[in-house]
């Protein structure tokens, strides 16, 4: 059982698969028509996110339906500084994951007084808060956001559609082998700990809301970055792109990977955006007269279907039909 | 760190500590005091107030008056994991595990909240960093965990369950493995609620022995046990408890030859529901 639901494989490992992955991907954009490339940075980005969320909901147990809006925080700080003050994306990029941190670090001291439950509410009241400002604050835009957002660049080469697929993969790489190591660490065992048996962990010592809002806050760092990234590879970004729909989404991929999985993260991730893809293809010749919503809908059927045949993951089944 | 500060001479407060529960009066204004290494025995039927009382002296329960100190220290108003940092743990009526854990890792989560002074993480941020980039000196930190744990286990008679899942341990390893756990954060009062109910034999002694080696080591134990022969033979003191009022206090042997004890007890039996 534990060995289904913690992976105990060596960071070395890790790293090394982390690695392979990059260079897979290095290799893939040459082949892939550019349309392709640009799923495989969406998928990379989402994957980031998702493993930030994995470490909050997988270890610290508990549910956040925020996350686009840290997602958001990112790419408009990162945006903002490109546009405004023609900072470069490499700064707006830590800039994004700092000002995301910190959000994340005040909410963490109402929300995670909160019971669990209640968390998932203050996650998500921020999402919508988080979203009435993007709307609102015309200095970011308001509601039609930033456009012709400044690329990332490396001395005279502007990052194309292949350098941002790679920048991406290798920001997962980074954030596999980081999130690795901190599951296999003291931290990550208090993790567990916790949310197997928080009275217990806590009588022995271990601060419960710490390591909580610790966590919370590093899984932003994750959507934060994400967030600048993306904001530079679409070059255009507005409100809507970081909906409460956002966040169910990394919800669901966090869920379909199996939680507890850093590699679930990337199955989760290209799952969930591959379904939407064949369904933007497959329902208008199956169902002519269906509008797009239809195509949401059939998403949701999917994905509904899949958490109660794989209600731990598609991990955790990989994994068992191995053991 | 915190609880090496407290000299050894220290004793454990309880002051006229009652906690109510709407209508239900669960400790009734109940005073005592525990000492370095003694083993205080803590008698009383079912729902006589002494998980309630633990629940208290550890943080998990506000009493509705009174309140416990630690060598002049008050813990009362205190988060449990910072009771836990002075030096104050507990095990539970029903064992608590660390279910995605070994038995080894479980105890090594003990000994880091030790390392860091008590709590873990520490307030710095350095500790999640250092975990993440998986630098070398935690990488040593960790083999010298795992070490300390090891020795941990051995102590306990159960190393050779050290690399189990705790899924996998029956109900009483998981009582053995809580105890193992309690005792890596070296506490000052080590507080066991029915340690020995649903033990074999074999565990009972395992269990009686790391009790008699913690309070030679200068623990003050307070052991909640409904077998009484075995409370009484390990026990230096005993309280009584009855309807959440202390009913006696004293030697095993005095406390039971006390009419009022025995009473409570026959009282109990005789009516059993009605309390
Ligand atoms: N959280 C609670 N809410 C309401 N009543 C409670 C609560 N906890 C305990 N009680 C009541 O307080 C009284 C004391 O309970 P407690 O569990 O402390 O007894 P105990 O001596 O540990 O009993 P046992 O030997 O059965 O474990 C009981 O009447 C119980 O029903
Ligand atoms: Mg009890």
């Amino acid at each position: 059982m534990g060995g289904v639901l913690v992976s105990r494989a060596s960071p070395a490992a890790y790293g090394r698969i982390a690695l392979g992955l990059v260079l897979l991907v290095a290799v893939l954009v040459w082949f892939l028509p550019s349309y392709y490339t640009g799923l495989l940075t969406q998928i990379g980005l989402y994957a980031l996110v998702t493993i930030g969320l994995n470490l909050f909901m997988g270890y610290a147990g508990q549910v956040s339906l925020g996350q686009a809006a840290f997602v958001g925080i990112g790419a408009y700080t990162s945006a903002a500084l490109a546009v405004k003050g023609h900072v470069t994306p490499w700064v707006g990029l830590i800039a994004g994951a700092l000002v995301a941190a910190l959000v994340a670090y005040i909410l963490s001291f109402i929300a995670l007084r909160l019971r669990e439950n209640l968390l998932a509410l203050a996650t998500l009241a921020l999402g919508i808060v988080i979203n009435v400002v993007f709307n609102e604050w015309e200095f970011i835009g308001g509601s039609s956001g930033f456009k012709d957002i400044p690329g990332f660049a490396l001395g005279t080469f502007t990052f194309d559609q292949r350098a941002y697929a790679i920048l991406a993969w290798a920001l997962v790489a980074i954030g596999i082998w980081f999130a690795g190591n901190v599951v296999r660490s003291s931290f990550g065992r208090a993790l567990v700990a916790i949310s197997a048996g928080e009275l217990g962990a806590q009588t022995l010592g271990v601060d419960s809301e710490r390591l909580k809002r610790q966590t919370f806050v590093l899984s932003a760092v994750y959507a934060g970055v994400a967030g600048a990234v993306y904001a530079s590879s679409f070059s255009y970004i507005d409100p809507s792109s970081f909906s409460f729909l956002l966040s169910v989404n990394f919800v669901l991929m966090s869920v379909i990977g199996g939680i507890r999985s850093m590699w679930g993260a990337v199955i989760g991730a290209a799952v969930v955006v591959a379904l939407g893809q064949v369904l933007q293809n497959v329902v208008p010749v199956v169902l002519p007269s269906a509008r797009g919503d239809f195509q949401s809908f059939f998403l949701g059927v999917i994905l509904i279907a899949m958490l109660i045949l794989l209600p731990r993951g598609i991990t955790s089944r990989l994994r068992e039909a191995r053991a | 760190m915190s609880a090496m500060s407290i000299p050894l001479t220290t004793t454990l407060e309880v002051r006229g500590v009652t906690v109510r529960f709407g209508g239900v009066i669960a400790v009734d204004d109940v005073t005592f005091t525990a000492r370095t290494a003694e083993v205080l025995g803590v008698m009383g039927p079912n729902g006589a107030g002494k998980t309630t009382l633990f629940n208290v002296i550890s943080g998990v329960q506000r009493p509705t008056s009174g309140e416990v100190s630690l060598g002049g220290t008050r813990l009362t108003g205190r988060g449990v994991e910072d009771v836990a940092a002075l030096g104050v743990t507990r095990t539970f009526q029903t064992p608590v595990m660390f279910w995605g854990l070994t038995v080894r890792e479980s105890v090594e989560v003990a000994l880091a909240a030790r390392e860091f002074g008590g709590t873990y993480p520490p307030a710095p941020w350095r500790e999640l960093v250092r975990c993440g980039l998986g630098t070398p000196g935690r990488r040593r930190e960790n083999a010298v965990l795992r070490e300390r744990a090891d020795a941990i286990l051995t102590a306990a008679g159960i190393v050779a369950m050290a690399g189990r899942a705790t899924e996998s341990l029956a109900f009483g390893e998981e009582r053995l493995l809580e105890m193992a756990r309690a005792l890596a954060v070296s506490p000052t009062v080590l507080l066991l609620d029915e340690p020995l109910s649903g033990l074999n034999p074999d565990e009972i002694e395992a269990v009686l022995a790391s009790i008699r080696a913690a309070r030679s080591s200068g623990v003050a134990v307070l052991l909640v046990e409904h077998a009484v022969g075995e409370l009484l033979a390990v026990a230096d003191r005993v309280v009584v408890l009855d309807h959440g009022r202390k009913i006696a206090e004293g030697s095993p042997q005095a406390v039971a030859d006390d009419p009022l004890v025995i009473d409570a007890y026959i009282g109990d039996d005789a009516s059993t529901g009605s309390a």
